[in-house]
Formats: structure tokens, sequence, C-alpha cells
């Protein structure tokens, strides 16, 4: 990207592109740097968009979101601890960003400014219509979940998070989240009992 | 459904499963119908998932919207500090003023005038001082905000 900035108030020039995340977000905060902002938003911002629009389903309420958690973050980034790794933190403030804006909004719709939806490619058309209505179908089931279940499903099934992550994104303990996954788990699939009754092969 | 398999099963949609457990899950969902089409049904919800569309943010635009946003409170951190700097100021001015000088100004009148532009930010200013919250004779502070 060929940027170059101050960072931790000494004269070390640091090109945006090959700083760590703790370079970027001090960049960012002390100096209001675009090109770190947009060098973490590179990052981690797809991966975060689709966690928060799989999790809440609605594209233009999710750019939103993504956008008030690098701010946040940003904003925060002091209390990011060293042994911490930058993508669950925000998901957590993700999370934290999602319930204020439920609690002020309640799903209105908004129009997306920076989002454009890439459908998969590898598939021959008539595979990826199936596939799209078992994403249709599972998508159903997961909205009627209330909140925490449905991000809980979201984080493990399609985020991959491991319980230790999940763990730190809900502050809870392990054990803790193994019970509430299993919980989440019977939820959904009394959502989609046809799946589970027999529509596997 | 058998207990062990099911346990096996959990930790494997916990993601927390070992190769030695997984075998055993393995060779016990060959002979527990159930627990394979559990097993299979799971795999395919994960798979739906990760069908979806996937969202492309436009880095750019957001970054440009986002670094807007960051200077906001720092703006409002300054005219405090400033504020803070006006207070102490003041305090200083007021404890000159408590001690005798050989012209005295009259006590009614004003000593020092400080405009400090808060942005809309509370301004505590406290003089913790004995000497001046002691006097019997009060000074005249003009404070405008």
């Amino acid at each position: 990207m060929g940027w170059a900035s101050r960072v931790f108030g000494q004269r070390t020039e640091v090109v945006v592109s090959e700083a760590t995340d703790e370079q970027l977000l001090e960049m960012a905060r002390s100096s209001n740097d675009e090109a770190a902002v947009r060098e973490l938003i590179e990052r981690y911002g797809d991966r975060l968009l689709a966690i928060v629009d799989a999790a809440h389903g609605d594209l233009g309420i999710s750019d939103d979101i993504v956008q008030e958690t690098f701010i946040r973050a940003i904003r925060q980034s002091h209390q990011l601890r060293a042994a911490t790794s930058l993508f669950p933190w925000l998901v957590r403030i993700a999370i934290r960003v999602a319930i204020d804006h439920r609690r002020k909004t309640r799903r209105e719709t908004y129009a997306s400014q920076t989002i454009e939806i890439v459908a998969p490619e590898e598939h021959s058309p008539h595979a990826r219509a199936e596939a799209a209505q078992d994403a249709r179908e599972v998508d159903r089931a997961i909205s009627r979940l209330p909140d925490y279940p449905r991000e809980l499903i979201i984080l493990r099934y399609f985020a991959s998070f491991s319980v230790a992550e999940l763990a730190g994104v809900f502050d809870k303990t392990d054990t803790a989240i193994r019970k509430d996954l299993q919980r989440a788990r019977e939820k959904l699939k009394k959502h989609l009992r046809p799946w589970f009754e027999g529509r596997t092969a | 459904m058998n207990a062990k398999l099911d346990r096996l099963l959990a930790r494997e949609l916990d993601g927390e499963l070992t190769d030695v457990e997984r075998l055993e899950l393995d060779r016990g969902a060959y002979t527990a119908p159930e627990i394979r089409r559990e097993r299979e049904t799971w795999s395919s919800i994960g798979e739906a998932l990760r069908e979806r569309p996937a969202p492309k943010l436009n880095a750019a635009k957001m970054a440009s919207r986002v670094a807007k946003q960051l200077p906001e409170r720092r703006r409002a951190a300054v005219p405090r500090r400033l504020a803070f700097a006006a207070a102490a100021a003041l305090a200083f001015v007021a404890l000159t003023r408590a001690t005798p000088s050989p012209s005295p100004v009259p006590a009614t009148a004003p000593i020092a005038k400080v405009t400090v532009d808060t942005n809309g930010a509370p301004v505590v200013i406290q003089v913790d001082d004995k000497s001046f919250a002691d006097d019997p004779e009060p000074v005249p502070v003009e404070i405008r905000f």
C-alpha cells in the first residue's frame, strides 16, 4: 500500500500493510490515520460483516454495526490486552453494538452504502440453486432463535469459533458455553425438524 | 441413543474431539444409524451456513467514514484540558488575592476574567486550599463559559 506512519510516539516509520494489528490500532487512534483504518477493515471487515449479517440478516444494519464496531475498537484499543487476538475481540464489540442497535431501532431497514454481495461461484447453476435453498431454510430457522443462541450458532458453525473463543466473546466459562451450545442446538433442531427426520441420505 | 456416542457427537459439534475420539465416533456411527443421521445433518447445516452469499465491504468507503467519526471525542478533550489550565490559573489568582498586598484591589471588583471554550463538556473547578478556604473575605471570581 505504500503508506507510512509514526507509531507509539517514536520516529519509527511503519508501512501499513506490514504493521501488526496493535500498531494499526494505535496509528488509527493516535493520529486518525485513514490508511491504517482501511488496512484494519481490509483485514477483518468482510469476515466480521459475514458474521454480523448471518446473525442479524439485514445487510444495511450489519454495515452500520461493522462501522460502529471499528470506531469503538479504535477508540477502546488501549483495552485490548496483548495476549488477545483482535478478531474475537472485534466480534465481542460487534455483539455489544448489535445489542445497542436492536434496542434503538427494532429492525428498521437501511440502505447499505458499502456492501456488495458475492455469490459462491464454484457450483453448477442447479447445485447453486439447491445450496441457496438449503441456506435459506437454515437462515430462516436460525432467525427464529433468540439473540444469544443465534449468535452462538453463527459463531460456532459459520465462523468456526472454538469454545474457548466463544467463552472470551461472551465472558463465560468454557463449561457454560458448552451447555449453552447444547441448548442452542436443541432449539435449532426443533426448527429444522425435517432435516433431522430423514432428509439426509 | 448411545450415551457415549451422544457425548462424542456433542464434543465433535463443540469442535473439541481428539483424533482417537473421532475414530471411536466413526466406528460407533457405522453401527448407530441415528447418530450417523444426526452427524450428517449437523454437517449439512454447517455447509448450508457456509453457502450464504458472501457480503463484501467497500473498505475505502468505510475507512473514510470511520476516520471522519473518530476525532469527535478528541476535539472535546482539548478544550477540557484548556479548561483545567484556566482553572489552575484562576486558583493561582485567587490565592494571590487572598494574601495582603501593599495596594489592595477593591473586594467587589473581579480580578480576572477567563473565557473557556468547553465545547459543551462540563468543567468542574475546585480550589482546595486551606488558607484560601479560611479567608473570611469572599474573593469575587468571574467565570464565563
